[in-house]
């Protein structure tokens, strides 16, 4: 019955906003280079006498994750629709010890599948205040679920592999999407008005660029 | 056991006398002092490599722990939420990290990422801890409200590779090297930093510093070489090293003095213990020589002596064993020995001999006496003989009873005389020229009749023409004598057998040879002694000894050998004197 009654409810709002039936994409792509990748810092074990020691351990530490090749945008304004939580929660798959995807979003109360699908085992962690959970340690073929309830960025790591990192960004507003390796992006279905574009890449500060949408699709280049 | 007794007791006292003296020369000779001491420093000067491991093994433990610390992701994850709680429960309460002073993390802005709580957060603020961070891991030694600590930096690297703070652990030095080096090395231990003492093991010699500030000798000498110093009233070796993973020096102290003093005491024990040990020996060698090796033998000599002092000389006297001199000893009273023994067999021999011959003249007397009286009864039996006869001449049975009288009576006479004769000790031979195959086959026929009854085979054989100069009837006595013996001895079926031959040379011998059970062994040697009978009922036991008698009277010998079981075989040897030569015709098998 209630759900009758907010599907009812919905059908009439969206009939009386004129805008609704003029949403317009809003895509691109980011242009600024992703933050170099610090070489671990290496622990001189023994001041002048062991330093090719340091040297080997330095070669082996290379890290193969690679969130930094993604950007992750949304809009924020005045007048925001809700959320729409997707049926089907999207998949972070542990895969080669590494996180793929590494960079995922949700929306406010959606949630993520992690599932293992390396033959050894991971765990799946995150101290973050938006999201703090610890899914313990999994063999390959066990999946676990996490629902995010608040916005934020949710870092996750796997205490066992050192190098695995990965980002969930939970957001309240209809209007975000995670760009491709080469950086571009599209947000579809935004309602004509103004907007904030909000850009973020690994280890760099936030880009904020004002967007005005009409009824023609948007393009930006954000360098 | 060779040489003589003296000669190993010189050599033993020798020994002795040089260990003690040598010993004596060690422990006072300043060379061996100098030397020691010497000793001590190159001991000393080898505490480097222990130290070198020791800071190199704490060192790399440490780093090893911070570098755990810093790879772990939950530890990197809870730095980056900022809560000092979450922090704390990431870092663990075991291994170096345990004892850690303080643990402090500050971002590169200068802001405190965390701090661990307690005393040392106030040290940390006050300090500026950790200090900057150029290059990778760096471990400082600093001072610190008047203590030392040993502080290790290492950059924070986030788990997305960002650079995200410092992190400083320190520890309180003292504890870390005092104890461990002291422990490690045995030396005493001063710890210095700048120049300035700033802690010491609890026995070094000498007053510490005054104040922080104040002079110290052990840290100011120079690092890689064996210094005396001289520390309140006393001069020890130090020796300093630098560490350059802490920027600390560290000086091992100790003393020769004191460390050569037990050795010294050592061998002054070492000393005691060989004389008193050297003189357990003398008194265990003197025992082992005197008891055993003197005493045993003069013992077993002395014991020997006895016996032959109570006469008894029949065993040998042998100390092979025995030293020299000992030896000597044994082989003269050996030899004092056999000579006693020979002479008194001799003595007993001769005494034999002369009571032998006391008993025959005794016999002889008697026998002389009662052959006497013996003559006038068979006298008179012969003449009655004759007078029966002569009453009936035509009676020939009556005559041939009187011959048998008559004889009989004859061979009484006969053996009366020669006992009596043998009692005397002389016989006068009537000698002549005999063909034994003729006079041995007359007695044969004498004893044809008693071996038939008897069941005894008799058996005569031998050459024809070995003619032998001999007194005919006596040498029949031992005929008679050899062969009745030899029938009584024998069993039915018994072959009783008298063999005359040509033997080496012109000897001649004549053997009786029966199948009975043999002389005892025991008997065999005085079986031709007077009065000596070996199993006859009837024997007077002079038998073999007239026989013996007879046969020398001529010249001859008279042997006998037996095997127990075997039979005994009586040999008369005519010698070649009295063996008549000439052409000789052999004719085996004169017997019945």
């Amino acid at each position: 019955m209630c759900r009758f009654t907010a599907t009812i409810l919905s059908l009439l709002i969206s009939g009386i906003l004129p805008s609704a039936a003029t949403a317009a994409s809003v895509s691109g792509v980011v242009l600024r280079a992703p933050a170099p990748q610090p070489a671990r810092a290496q622990i001189n074990r023994y001041r002048g006498r062991d330093a090719a020691a340091g040297d080997r351990e330095a070669a082996d530490a290379g890290c193969q994750c690679n969130p930094g090749e993604y950007a992750v945008v949304h809009l924020t304004g005045d007048a925001l629709p809700p959320v729409r939580v997707q049926p089907v929660p999207p998949t972070m798959a542990q895969k080669d010890r590494m996180f793929e995807p590494s960079v995922l979003a949700v929306p406010v109360g959606g949630a993520v599948s992690f599932p293992n699908r390396d033959p050894v085992f991971h765990n799946v962690f995150s101290y973050s205040k938006t999201r703090s959970f610890d899914l313990g340690r999994y063999p390959q073929g066990e999946t676990h679920d996490v629902v995010f309830d608040e916005a934020g960025i949710v870092p996750v790591f796997c205490e066992i592999h050192y190098s695995m990192r990965a980002y969930i960004h939970v957001f309240d507003t209809p209007y975000f999407a995670v760009s491709d390796l080469s950086r571009r992006f599209e947000i579809a279905d935004v309602d004509p008005g103004r907007y904030t574009l909000h850009v973020w890449q690994e280890n760099l500060p936030e880009i904020t660029v004002p967007v005005t949408v009409g009824e023609d699709p948007v393009r930006l280049e954000v360098r | 056991m060779r040489g003589s007794l003296l000669r190993d007791y010189m050599v033993f006292l020798a020994i002795m006398v040089a260990a003690g003296s040598g010993g004596a020369f060690l422990i006072t000779t300043q060379v061996t002092r100098d030397g020691l001491t010497d000793l001590f420093g190159h001991r000393l000067g080898d505490v480097e490599l222990v130290f070198e491991q020791y800071a190199r093994g704490n060192h790399l433990v440490r780093v090893q722990e911070i570098e755990t610390l810093l790879s772990s992701p939950r530890f990197l994850a809870a730095l980056e939420t900022g809560d000092s709680q979450t922090v704390a429960g990431e870092i663990p309460t075991h291994g170096v990290l345990e004892d850690a002073a303080f643990v402090c993390v500050t971002a590169p802005d200068g802001g405190t990422l965390f701090r661990s709580s307690g005393p040392a957060e106030d040290l940390c603020r006050r300090h500026g801890f950790p200090l900057e961070v150029a290059n990778g891991t760096e471990c400082v030694t600093v001072r610190a409200d008047g203590e030392l600590y040993e502080v290790v930096t290492a950059p924070v690297v986030a788990n997305n590779g960002s650079v995200v703070g410092t992190l400083a652990i320190g520890r309180a030095l003292p504890d870390l090297y005092v104890e461990d080096l002291h422990r490690l090395t045995g030396f005493e231990v001063v710890l210095s930093l700048d120049g300035h003492e700033v802690a010491r093991s609890r026995s070094v010699p000498g007053p510490a510093p005054a104040t922080p500030e104040a002079e110290s000798p052990f840290a100011t000498i120079d690092p890689g070489h064996v210094t005396p110093v001289r520390a309140g009233d006393e001069e020890v070796l130090a020796y300093r090293l630098d560490d350059p993973t802490s920027g600390l020096s560290v000086t091992f102290v100790g003393s020769a003095e004191r460390a050569i003093a037990p050795i010294m005491a050592d061998v002054r024990r070492l000393l005691l213990a060989l004389a008193v040990g050297g003189f357990v020996l003398a008194m265990a060698t003197v025992w082992i020589f005197g008891t055993r090796r003197v005493g045993g033998p003069v013992q077993r000599l002395a014991r020997h002596a006895d016996r032959i002092a109570t006469g008894d000389l029949d065993f040998v006297i042998e100390e092979p064993g025995a030293p020299d001199e000992l030896g000597k000893l044994a082989a003269t009273l050996e030899r004092m020995r056999s000579d006693l023994a020979r002479s008194r067999r001799e003595v007993e021999e001769a005494h034999r001999a002369q009571l032998g011959a006391d008993r025959m003249a005794a016999i002889g007397q008697m026998a002389t006496g009662i052959i006497h009286d013996f003559k006038n009864p068979m006298a008179v039996v012969r003449g009655t003989a004759d007078l029966i006869h002569g009453r009936d001449p035509e009676n020939e049975k009556l005559a041939k009873q009187c011959t048998v009288i008559h004889r009989q009576i004859d061979r009484m006479v006969a053996l009366t005389r020669d006992l009596l004769e043998y009692a005397k000790g002389r016989t006068d031979l009537q000698v002549e020229t005999v063909e034994l195959a003729d006079w041995v086959g007359e007695i044969e026929a004498a004893h044809a009749e008693a071996c038939r009854r008897a069941g005894v085979r008799l058996h005569c054989r031998g050459p024809r023409g070995l003619r032998v100069l001999l007194d005919p009837d006596r040498m029949r006595r031992v005929l008679d004598n050899l062969l009745t013996n030899a029938r009584d001895v024998s069993g039915p079926g018994d072959t009783v057998s008298v063999v005359w031959s040509r033997g080496d040379g012109s000897e001649v011998v004549l053997e009786v040879a029966d199948e009975g059970p043999g002389v005892p062994a025991d008997l065999i040697s005085r079986i031709f002694d007077p009065f000596v009978t070996a199993g006859k009922e009837h024997g007077s036991g002079l038998g073999l000894a007239i026989a013996k008698k007879i046969v020398e009277d001529h010249g001859a010998r008279l042997e006998v050998a037996s095997e127990v079981g075997g039979g005994a075989r009586f040999l008369i040897r005519f010698p070649a004197k009295l063996h008549v030569a000439d052409g000789l015709t052999t004719r085996e098998g004169i017997s019945s």
